[in-house]
């Protein structure tokens, strides 16, 4: 039967993927990578293809989603690999993927990974019981900007919930929101469409590069944080919402 | 010579008098003389000698025009007359008469207030007489009527007084007739032209005389003296008797309005800023002393000065050295020079005030249409309202490739200085595309190109630009999907009601702009025979184009507005089945299922969501081509019809009309203009070159039926697409 297995490599580098995960591209036919959700260290990928000893091919968001060459490789191929950053379910377009390929009698196989999800929450000392909606801010382009990630900030923070706020990533433009410019467009967000919960003076937590050696978390004013170089991507901004003394005590380690 | 030179200096006094000045255009059908009377209106005005007015047509200075004999740019000439013991300026714009440069009369009716129609005795009212007084009272521009060529009735069609009084009274009834059914409401009645008013003269302008009711009783003449002078072959002693440049002048003074007067009625009309703010005041009172406020209808091109923006001054002063700034353009620029005109020549002044027609240079950003002031914020005038479009295409490359950036450069500026042209690039093959209004004006275009800018050319033959759209509703919602498949929209389509199409296409309703009052929108369009459920929420109008929203409370959408009318604009500038624009298409979106997360509903997803949708819906709908169509009018002397019905056959046109005229016949037919390439060589062969013709444009039809297949292939072949269109399956995968 063709397989089609779906792997998570983490979010560090070519090492944070499981054992679990390299068995099956050793036994793989094909394997296919995308990154347009995500991203690992540099050249991650390359170090890999040394590791596994097999080409892997870099799929762009129009390969997998409107191409379809994943499905299309089970033409000439029985084991399929797709490998994504983090957890390889998180992915909307993979859920699509998944049960196109049970809908053509292809086994679909996960093979999970650590996922920015739990690592930001992690980092920064804060509860992940305690985390409403997450949101994702996209970059503004002329009149697109919309304000509902601004809502879903508010609506966690009126139930005392944190937000985990992830920022655009435009691979195919090599374009990554920073978390300063995330800081920025929470407050144009909001000049929009004046809720008058966020402003210059909301406390927000940055975290950087997690799962990297030089991952750190800045914890401050939106209206500070903004004016920070905060270095490579990726990043990723949470709100606060009801402290716990240790959550509180986690991030004034942080606090700029 | 010293005479020219004083009309100059005196011409300077009187643009600081804004209730002196008169500011008029001259418009008519093709041939009818406007050129010829500009002409003579200048030499009498002591402006050029007057031996050679009526000879040497001034105005039509280009070099093209002299040798076509027609008129294609709006030339500019101001002259002092004495009327009533008192100066006066009159700035006058003269407009081409043929079809294919409507463009240029339309914007040249901004920057007047009054407007001299002339019409041809013999020919009579034509249909670009009717073109030029519809364009001249919807921009508040008032008419007087000189028939002109009178001469002609006499002594070459013989007729007694009898028949020439009916025929005038028969020009002067049809043009007020039409002139009663477009009138502004306010002027109904007011605006009447009558030879007892005075608001009527005839005259001959290539003979220099003219004749008006006033004039004959100051000066003791009688028509029945008119017409024993002309049948007597006295014309020259009419001359002197009544002076052409005398008696229009005059009737200009009398009854067309001065700037003060006139802006007070036509600046609300063509401005809809606020009328009670410091601005608004000021161009309502045409007042000096405030910000200046320019309307730019003219962007000339001089090989020295290089773009020179003329226009209608409305408010304030321009002085040379002035920060100005293009309303809608970024940044700010400096007027280099300021001048007025006489004849060819720019006069440079210091500076002109509220009330006067001017040239600035230095204007970078400005096109005609422009808004130009002095202070960056103030609401721009209304868009110039042209209602043809461009239908015949050519692709232009330069014979030498060192050209090309000549060329680009060339090309950007023409299409500033005409917006009637449009210059594209084709991505797939690099060519540059010029579009506009016929065959004469691409080829006076390229006549340009070469020997004005010096660049050899090669031009591809011309191409018809057709319209896609739907000939009937479809018949279910037409699912569009995002790429990540999680964001569904769906899309009906149907042909929009006529009345609204053609309200789009005159202006009435604005098409491409932000939509400012939506309740006053959804009334007009349910005037205009739409359902009211469907026009609460016009997303937005492109071409002549409506897309609806007419879901009802689903969340996020707002979100993706925008971008849903990114891909309506898209899938309107290229229609699904050759990539043609879209025309009289509306589209309603029915229901939206949107991802929770914004970052999955972006522009890569949603453009190609709703694109696909609408597509889709238009193909289930059923596709078709519209091909444009002029009408064409051909006189020929009675013994040649043959020929020309002929020709006309073979080149599938409907013949309309052939009323006679004496000997004389004239052919009405409706012609594709796919057929008409080459068809002034034709006609020419075909009647020995004694047909004289002109066309208007008519609007767009659905090809046949059978030439559909074969058009739809063609066009997708040269724009390098797969020979046959999609099918709805396409787009719902």
């Amino acid at each position: 039967m063709k397989r089609l297995t779906l792997i998570g490599l983490g979010i560090s580098n070519e090492r944070s993927v499981t054992l679990q995960g390299l068995d099956r591209m050793r036994e793989a036919d094909a394997i296919f990578a995308e990154f347009f959700t995500s991203m690992l260290e540099e050249g991650s990928l390359g170090r890999l293809e040394e590791i596994v000893g097999k080409r892997i091919i870099l799929l762009d968001r129009r390969e997998v989603e409107e191409e379809e060459l994943v499905i299309g490789a089970f033409d000439e191929s029985d084991r399929v690999c797709l490998l994504t950053a983090g957890d390889p379910l998180t992915a909307t377009t993979h859920q699509e993927l998944r049960f196109d390929a049970i809908g053509r009698g292809i086994e679909v196989e996960i093979v999970h990974s650590a996922s920015i999800f739990h690592a930001a929450a992690g980092l920064a000392g804060l509860q992940h019981y305690k985390f409403g909606r997450t949101t994702t801010l996209p970059f503004p382009e002329g009149d697109f900007l919309p304000t509902s990630p601004l809502d879903i900030v508010m609506e966690n923070m009126e139930r005392g919930l944190h937000t985990l706020v992830l920022l655009d990533i435009q691979a195919d433009r090599s374009r990554y929101m920073t978390a300063s410019e995330g800081c920025g467009v929470l407050l144009r967000m909001e000049l929009k469409r004046r809720g008058g919960m966020i402003g210059e003076a909301t406390m927000a937590v940055a975290v950087l590069r997690a799962g990297r050696k030089d991952w750190k978390v800045i914890y401050g004013e939106i209206g500070k944080l903004k004016g920070v170089d905060m270095g490579a991507p990726p990043h990723c901004l949470m709100i606060p919402g009801n402290l716990h003394f240790a959550e509180q005590e986690a991030l004034d380690h942080f606090k700029v | 010579m010293g005479r020219r030179e004083d009309n100059i200096r005196e011409a300077q006094k009187i643009m600081d008098k804004p209730s002196y000045i008169r500011n008029i255009g001259i418009a008519a059908h093709i041939d009818h003389g406007k050129t010829t009377l500009s002409d003579n209106l200048i030499a009498g005005a002591g402006m050029m000698s007057e031996e050679l007015a009526g000879k040497q047509l001034l105005l039509d200075f280009d070099e093209q025009e002299q040798a076509r004999g027609i008129t294609i740019n709006s030339a500019n000439a101001s002259m002092v007359h004495t009327y009533k013991g008192e100066n006066h300026l009159i700035n006058l714009i003269d407009t081409p008469g043929h079809v294919d440069f409507g463009g240029d009369v339309t914007r040249a009716m901004r920057a007047v207030d009054g407007c001299v129609i002339v019409c041809c005795a013999v020919e009579g009212v034509m249909p670009q007489t009717e073109t030029v007084i519809r364009q001249a009272l919807k921009e508040k521009v008032k008419p007087v009527l000189f028939i002109n060529k009178v001469d002609r009735l006499i002594n070459e069609l013989k007729v007694t007084p009898e028949e020439m009084q009916k025929r005038f009274v028969k020009i002067i009834k049809q043009v007020n007739d039409l002139v009663t059914k477009v009138v502004p409401q306010e002027f109904r009645g007011k605006w009447f032209m009558s030879p007892e008013s005075g608001t009527v003269a005839f005259g001959s302008a290539y003979h220099n005389w003219a004749i008006s009711v006033p004039y004959m009783q100051k000066q003791g003449v009688t028509f029945k003296d008119i017409y024993d002078y002309l049948n007597q072959g006295r014309q020259k002693e009419l001359l002197k008797k009544a002076p052409l440049h005398q008696v229009l002048l005059d009737m200009i003074i009398m009854h067309l309005p001065n700037p003060v007067e006139a802006q007070k009625y036509r600046i609300p009309h063509i401005w809809h800023g606020d009328e009670g703010s410091e601005i608004g005041k000021a161009m309502v009172h045409c007042d000096p002393r405030s910000i200046p406020v320019m309307m730019v209808t003219k962007i000339i091109i001089d090989p020295h000065a290089g773009e020179i923006a003329s226009g209608r001054l409305f408010s304030g002063t321009v002085e040379r050295g002035q920060e100005l700034f293009v309303i809608g353009m970024p940044g700010n620029a400096r007027a280099q020079a300021v001048s007025v005109a006489v004849g060819p020549d720019r006069i440079p002044v210091e500076k002109a005030i509220a009330g006067n027609i001017v040239m600035v240079s230095g204007l970078r950003s400005a096109i005609a249409g422009s808004t130009v002031s002095g202070d960056p914020d103030i609401d721009a005038f209304e868009k110039i309202v042209h209602v043809s479009e461009p239908v015949v295409t050519v692709a232009v490359e330069a014979k030498h490739m060192k050209d090309l950036p000549k060329l680009v450069e060339v090309l950007r500026m023409l299409a500033k200085a005409d917006p009637s042209l449009r210059v594209e690039i084709n991505q797939e093959t690099g060519e540059h595309l010029l579009s506009g209004m016929g065959e004469l004006h691409l080829e006076i275009t390229e006549y340009r190109i070469q020997k004005e800018q010096g660049i050899e050319v090669k031009t591809s033959p011309p191409i018809v630009v057709y319209r896609e759209t739907i000939m009937k509703r479809s018949q279910r919602e037409f699912e569009g999907k995002s790429p990540n498949k999680h964001n569904r929209f769906y899309f009906l389509v149907e042909p929009l009601p006529e009345a609204v199409v053609n309200a789009i296409r005159s202006g009435e309703i604005p098409s491409d702009e932000r939509i400012k009052d939506a309740k006053a929108m959804a009334k007009q369009l349910e005037g205009l025979g739409m359902e009211k459920e469907d026009v609460k929420h016009v997303y937005w109008i492109s071409g002549s184009n409506i897309f609806l929203n007419c879901t009802k409370g689903i969340q996020y959408l707002h979100e993706t507005r925008e971008l849903l009318i990114d891909s309506f604009k898209e899938a309107m500038t290229k229609g699904p089945r050759a990539w043609e624009p879209c025309m009289g298409v509306c589209v309603k979106l029915m229901d939206a299922k949107l991802h929770e997360d914004a970052i999955h509903r972006g522009p890569g997803q949603v453009i190609p969501a709703g694109r696909s949708g609408i597509y889709g819906a238009m193909v289930e709908a059923g596709t078709t081509l519209l091909e444009p169509k002029q009408k064409i009018f051909v006189t020929v002397p009675n013994e040649l019809m043959g020929g020309v019905n002929r020709e006309l056959n073979s080149r599938r046109c409907t013949i309309e009309d052939m009323p006679m005229e004496g000997d004389q016949v004239t052919i009405i037919a409706a012609a594709p203009v796919s057929e008409l390439f080459g068809f002034a060589g034709a006609i020419r062969g075909a009647t020995q070159g004694r047909a004289l013709w002109t066309t208007e444009f008519l609007g767009f039809t659905p090809i046949p039926r059978e030439l559909l297949d074969n058009a739809t292939r063609e066009i997708r072949t040269r724009k390098g697409l797969k020979p046959e269109p999609p099918t709805a399956d396409y787009y719902s995968a």
